[in-house]
């Protein structure tokens, strides 16, 4: 149906955008912007005119340890400066979405699990919530009240992930040993509620599996407070560490204009100073009950939207999310945890889309029923995915070392890149 | 931004029985304002191609049906009318609905952070010979969704800087979410059965 | 002692490393506190980790409750159980029922449908071998007939034949006379 001419002819190099002369906005703090301008001008030329180029094209992945999966960078190197970097993704692959046409409503969720492996709560809580839409059905409260937990919980662990690993991409070794000790608490708190420690397939449509087990709220209300106290000194470990502000401030700036355009959610898109958050914006389950702030980059440590700004969105996250959780275990009541469902479910033709906030931005499914057992498209709309996508963009002119920094700030998860 | 519940949607037989779901939610854009403004004068199109498919029992969500030809103009008014601000193009989607239609559904999602709304616009391209207009001058996002949906369902982007597979490798053969698709028996020695 | 504050574009040179010194120094103080408390860790094969009740690993089967009604075979999104029974009225003479642990993702979704609630995911996880076919395990406790089920069914048979003898009996009075016409 395709001509295959229209199919750009395989190979790396052929296939690299040439960023034009003169783009570069980060010259305010490198003062590289005529650097960055002449060797791709000249660069450009050889390229047409097929001789050797100074500039040094390499691959960074696909089994690089700061890639945080199997991504495949190819960055274009000038020195020490990255002038071009393309990434390439799909290793992991699995077909997500062609599986969901061909598998049942309920059978789907597993699958869920698979794409945001750090937050699969959060991707339960999407999909279940797509088919619920379609399926008009209310959800019981203490149900919706579980689900809000277990996904506030889900995010602080993602978060927490995303704390210890930025540290170690930099060099820091040991607050990745204190976020995993706190995250293996989360997990075995879900592994007490649903048996799984990372591929949950808890929540699902029309509720959850099951109810919470005796003496798990008290558990999580420990957590909480035991957790603010370690947030404490994770801020004095990194956030304040001279070495790591020395290696994020100022590093991977993003601005509003390119945070839109590129369409960051989350983290990413509050890191460059919007504070939009859809928990607040277009509140879905109970999120208008609680009383939380949206934290937002403010710039402490260098310019708005640079790497600590990211990395900062999420630290005050976590503390939100404790709050949120709080308010949750105080507002709890007994009732049930599962709408009314037939067991072969027929989700009545029509779509729906919901996005909801999972910890890396907005989540959103997008189902299309044509009233039957199966769905007839399932579109997953991954936020790591378009966060991705602007690595082309923020990556250009920073130093090589400093790729990382940048790839690490923005807390991709690969599986959900590729779905 | 609260668009009036239901505006134009046929009431369905009782009406108490549509579930809060169906309904266009406060951040929806209505969709009479959307098309309004699409269709106002020095627009890009006219009232006639577009076609507003209203919320309700039927299909749960509305959307406005658009003509594939002036998708890109289209799109450029939905991202700089201040009525509409989408600066974030959530996704967009290929639907193959080729079993009612021979045409496959080119979806929209967007979203206005200024104006805390939502729209939904559908392009309708031929399956025969799937070609549209490339959005990546209005979104840069659009760029890898795009690549997506050429990935899927071998759409056309005409104008894209870049149009390549992204998530298949790049000498697969066939568009694996089209209805018609045929599992291939082996991938480069891989069995796939 | 006032922690200075970061400022990269304003701090002078001294202020730099007096700044490296000092937010190392805290992170230490850290480290230091946990150096002196029990670890976190355990060590794996000789201390496990308590599993809690509803763990997800690997399927048990109550057998004896089962009824072959191919429920949880259906609900599995992968299709890795088979079974394979013979009906002999209501008893079940047992052939297989193999989960294929090779791509078994430990969803549970099987466990709900049961009609008779006996087929369960259990606490046992480590599934080790030298070779994936020995992944595929056959949940069975018993092949064939149970001991029950076995004298429930040759009570039954024994009285289906009583049974069929008592109905015949009138019939084998009268047979005798014309089988040896016959024969
Ligand atoms: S746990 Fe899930 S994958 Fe495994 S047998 Fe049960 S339904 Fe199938
Ligand atoms: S659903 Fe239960 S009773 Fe039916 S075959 Fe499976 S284990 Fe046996």
């Amino acid at each position: 149906m395709v001509p295959s001419s229209e199919t750009p002819a395989r190979g790396a190099a052929a296939t690299l955008p040439v960023k034009p002369a003169g783009q570069g906005d980060y010259d305010e703090d490198f003062n590289l912007k005529p650097k960055f301008a002449t060797p791709l001008a000249r660069n450009e030329r050889e390229m047409v005119m097929d001789v050797r180029t100074q500039d040094m094209e390499m691959n960074m992945g696909p089994q690089h340890p700061s890639t945080h999966g199997v991504l495949r960078l190819l960055l274009r190197v000038d020195g020490e400066i990255v002038t071009g970097a393309v990434p390439y993704i799909g290793y992991i692959h699995r077909c997500a979405e062609k599986i969901g046409e061909s598998v049942e409503w309920i059978q789907y969720l597993p699958y869920t699990d698979r794409y945001d492996y750090l937050a699969a709560m959060n991707n339960n809580l999407g999909y279940s919530m797509a088919v619920e839409k379609l399926l008009g059905i209310e959800i019981p409260e203490r149900a919706m009240y579980i689900r809000t937990i277990c996904a506030e919980l889900n995010r602080i662990g993602s978060h927490l992930i995303a704390f210890g690993t930025y540290g170690l991409d930099l060099g820091a070794f040991t607050p990745f040993f204190y976020s995993f000790r706190e995250r293996e608490w989360i997990l075995s708190l879900f592994e007490k509620i649903c048996g799984a420690r990372l591929t949950y397939s808890y929540i699902r449509i029309g509720g959850v599996f099951n109810d919470s087990p005796p003496g798990w709220l008290e558990e999580v209300a420990a957590f909480c407070n035991d957790f603010e106290e370690k947030w404490k000194e994770y801020n004095d470990l990194l956030s304040e560490n001279s070495i790591f502000v020395s290696r994020t401030a100022n590093v991977g700036v993003i601005s509003v204009e390119d945070a839109l355009a590129f369409g960051l959610t989350g983290p990413c898109l509050r890191g460059s100073g919007i504070a939009y958050d859809l928990r607040k914006a277009q509140p879905y389950e109970l999120y208008n009950k609680f009383e939380f702030d949206i934290p937002v980059g403010s710039g402490r440590k260098g310019t708005v939207g640079d790497c600590w700004d990211r990395y900062d969105v999420r630290m005050q996250e976590m503390r939100e999310s404790v709050k949120i959780v709080r308010q949750c275990l105080a507002g709890i009541q007994e009732g049930p945890t599962l709408a009314k469902l037939s067991a072969a479910l027929r989700v009545p033709a029509g779509h729906a889309y919901v996005g909801i906030e999972n910890p890396r931005g907005e989540l959103g499914h997008f189902v299309i029923s044509g009233g039957d057992k199966k769905a007839i498209r399932l579109r997953v709309r991954g936020p790591s995915f378009c966060n991705l996508s602007i690595l082309p963009k923020a990556l250009p002119g920073t130093m090589l070392a400093d790729a990382v920094a940048v790839i690490g700030s923005i807390d991709i998860v690969l599986g959900e890149v590729d779905r | 931004m609260a668009s009036d519940p239901k505006p134009t949607t046929p009431e369905p037989k009782g009406a108490a029985a549509v579930p809060r779901h169906w309904l266009p939610s406060p951040w929806d854009h209505s969709l009479e304002k959307l098309k309004a403004t699409l269709s106002s004068p020095g627009g890009p199109c006219d009232a006639n191609d577009l076609k507003i498919v209203p919320w309700g029992a039927k299909q749960c969500e509305g959307y406005i049906d658009v003509p594939a030809a002036k998708i890109a103009d289209i799109c450029k008014v939905l991202r700089d009318d201040p009525d509409c601000r989408y600066e974030i193009v959530m996704c967009i989607s290929g639907v193959d609905y080729s079993k009612e239609d021979d045409k496959l559904a080119i979806i929209y999602h967007l979203l206005s952070v200024a104006n805390n709304q939502r729209a939904q616009i559908r392009a309708w391209v031929p399956k025969a010979a799937p070609e549209i207009d490339t959005v990546e001058g209005v979104w840069a996002a659009a760029n890898w969704h795009e690549r997506e949906t050429y990935d899927f369902f071998g759409v056309v982007f005409r104008g894209h800087s870049d149009l390549r597979r992204i998530l298949c490798p790049e000498d697969w053969v066939g568009f694996p979410l089209l209805k018609d698709y045929e599992f291939p028996k082996e991938y480069h020695g891989i069995s796939c059965v | 002692m006032v922690a200075p504050t970061h400022t990269l574009k304003s701090s002078g040179w001294f202020n730099e490393v007096w700044l490296g010194f000092w937010t190392a120094l805290v992170g230490m103080r850290i480290t230091l506190k946990y150096f002196f408390k029990k670890p976190e860790t355990v060590q794996y094969p000789e201390e496990r980790m308590p599993i809690p009740d509803r763990y997800r690993g690997i399927h048990y089967l109550e057998q004896e409750k089962c009824i072959y009604c191919f429920m949880c075979a259906r609900a599995c999104p992968v299709d890795c159980i088979s079974m394979e029974a013979v009906r002999h009225g209501k008893e079940l003479e047992w052939v297989s029922f193999t989960v294929d642990y090779n791509r078994c993702m430990f969803c549970e979704l099987c466990t709900y449908p049961c009609p008779k609630d006996c087929i369960h995911e259990g606490k046992e996880f480590a599934l080790v071998t030298y070779d994936r076919r020995d992944l595929v395990l056959d949940l069975l406790s018993w092949k064939g007939m149970s001991a029950e089920a076995k004298q429930r069914f040759e009570a039954a048979e024994a009285a289906k034949a009583s049974g069929a003898a008592a109905k015949d009996a009138p019939k084998a009075g009268a047979a005798p006379a014309d089988a040896p016409e016959h024969s």
